[in-house]
């Protein structure tokens, strides 16, 4: 592992023009990106496209990055951007709204020994309204901070954990009950 | 505790998962089953969410190799610090194979425009409304002479600035990449309110639709930012700013009657669309 070189590097070499830099940079940040965008999307296809075009949106962008925030930062606000913009072209987002769940409504449906399986969570994520799903893959997938998530989405910080609050407690309710857990007392005959 | 309303007990457990509770609270609350089994659920989601699907195989070595060589591509133009005013009627542009006629025209242009301005400044006695009038009306012919040469940001900001064409002979683009001495038309903005604050103050007159600024751009990013994006409706409004250290292209589009504000980075990407009513 002595000798990869760091960020700052291959992103200064890329910047002048290195290919090669590009290449193990992109490589190296590949599956955060992925990752994101396979959870905006909800299912390969679209994330395949998203991710695309995420790369080419970091590939045109990098002489922009000044090194202000970390470059891991920078890339997730461009893939954001970038895989929302892809997902929206492809109109193939949800098109539910904040209102369209109560956020106090209970959802009859246990969620079994809390084990998530994975379409449930994509369907789960699919019926967020993009405000909330976003925030909260930002911070629960890329472990963004609070600040970092705020400055991404040019919102107040306050106005991001709002975000990220409801949209946990919707996907809770999404995919089961959140009231039915074993911790919560039940009634004996 | 259980007598809060569940959106509360939501949020007290989402920021106990998140560590920004103080520690007495956070130990508090940590004792308490509704709060608690809140918490378990947080922490099962953010479980699963890791799990991500990995990629197709073969993913890789083709994304990135499509985004290097998108890096040699030819990219979008370089959003200029132009500012095209809403009261600016749209005219077609001349089509001159010589660059160096329209190096002459915008020149003719920007001179007959700081004439006019400083003869209207020392006359003094003309009507605010007259003013603003001939400014844009010479702001307008400039931009109109050479508008891949960025003359119409000698109207930045509402007024002529004779400095502009040192700045278009390639100034502006060179600076607004290198982060300094950025020339912005609207400022610089960190959230959409504020953006869509300015715009609205800004737009003097509706349905200025755009003409064809960059219509021989080759590339549709390019393209997509010069005139808008058709399929998003009418753009009525366009102007170039900073949001969020980036320089940006802003559009209104309008619709059925709905109206949205939406703002493209260089990379052709919208960092900003949201409704806009203003």
């Amino acid at each position: 592992m002595a000798g990869a070189p760091d960020d700052g590097v291959l992103i200064a070499a890329a910047q002048s023009g290195d290919p090669g830099a590009l290449d193990t940079l992109l490589r190296r940040h590949y599956d955060r990106i992925w990752a994101l965008c396979r959870r905006l999307a909800g299912n390969n296809a679209d994330a395949e496209d998203a991710t695309q075009e995420a790369l080419i949106a970091v590939t045109r962008g990098l002489h922009s990055f000044d090194g202000r925030a970390a470059f891991t930062t920078w890339s997730y606000r461009v893939a954001t951007n970038a895989c929302l913009d892809e997902l929206r072209r492809r109109a193939r987002r949800p098109a539910l709204h904040a209102g369209d769940v109560s956020p106090d409504a209970v959802d009859p449906a246990p969620l079994p020994d809390h084990v998530v399986d994975r379409l449930d969570v994509d369907e789960a994520l699919a019926q967020l309204p993009d405000d909330f799903r976003v925030a909260v893959v930002l911070r629960d997938l890329c472990d963004l901070e609070y600040g970092d998530i705020a400055e991404l989405l040019g919102l107040p910080p306050g106005t991001v954990r709002s975000r990220i609050s409801r949209g946990r407690a919707q996907l809770a309710r999404h995919l089961g009950n959140p009231d039915r857990s074993p911790e919560r007392p039940t009634p004996q005959p | 505790m259980t007598d809060l309303p569940p959106r509360d007990l939501d949020q007290l457990a989402s920021d106990l998962v998140d560590g920004i509770l103080p520690p007495d609270e956070a130990a508090r609350l940590r004792a308490d089953p509704e709060v608690a089994a809140r918490v378990a659920r947080i922490e099962a989601l953010r479980g699963a969410l890791r799990a991500v699907p990995p990629a197709p195989p073969g993913a890789l070595d083709r994304m990135v190799a499509r985004a290097v060589a998108a890096a040699v591509e030819p990219t979008p133009p370089r959003l200029q610090a132009v500012r095209r005013p809403a009261h600016t009627t749209p005219r077609p542009l001349p089509r001159s194979s010589s660059s160096s006629r329209s190096w002459l025209v915008a020149a003719a242009a920007v001179l007959v425009a700081g004439l006019a301005f400083a003869g209207l400044a020392s006359l003094g006695s003309g009507s605010d409304e007259d003013q603003a009038t001939s400014a844009g009306d010479s702001g307008g012919s400039a931009e109109t002479a050479d508008p891949s040469a960025g003359v119409g940001s000698a109207e930045e900001g509402g007024e002529l600035d004779t400095n502009a064409s040192d700045d278009d002979a390639g100034a502006a683009p060179e600076s607004a990449d290198g982060g300094a001495d950025v020339r912005q038309a609207l400022g610089s903005f960190s959230d959409p309110d504020a953006l869509a604050d300015a715009v609205a103050a800004d737009q003097t007159q509706a349905a200025s639709s755009l003409d064809d600024e960059l219509s021989a751009a080759a590339d549709t990013c390019a393209a997509l930012m010069a005139r808008g994006d058709t399929s998003r409706g009418l753009s009525t409004y366009v102007a170039d700013a900073e949001y969020q250290g980036a320089t940006v292209r802003v559009h209104v589009y309008e619709r059925d009657g709905r109206r949205r504000l939406v703002a493209t980075d260089q990379a052709c990407t919208d960092v900003v669309d949201e409704p806009f009513d203003r």
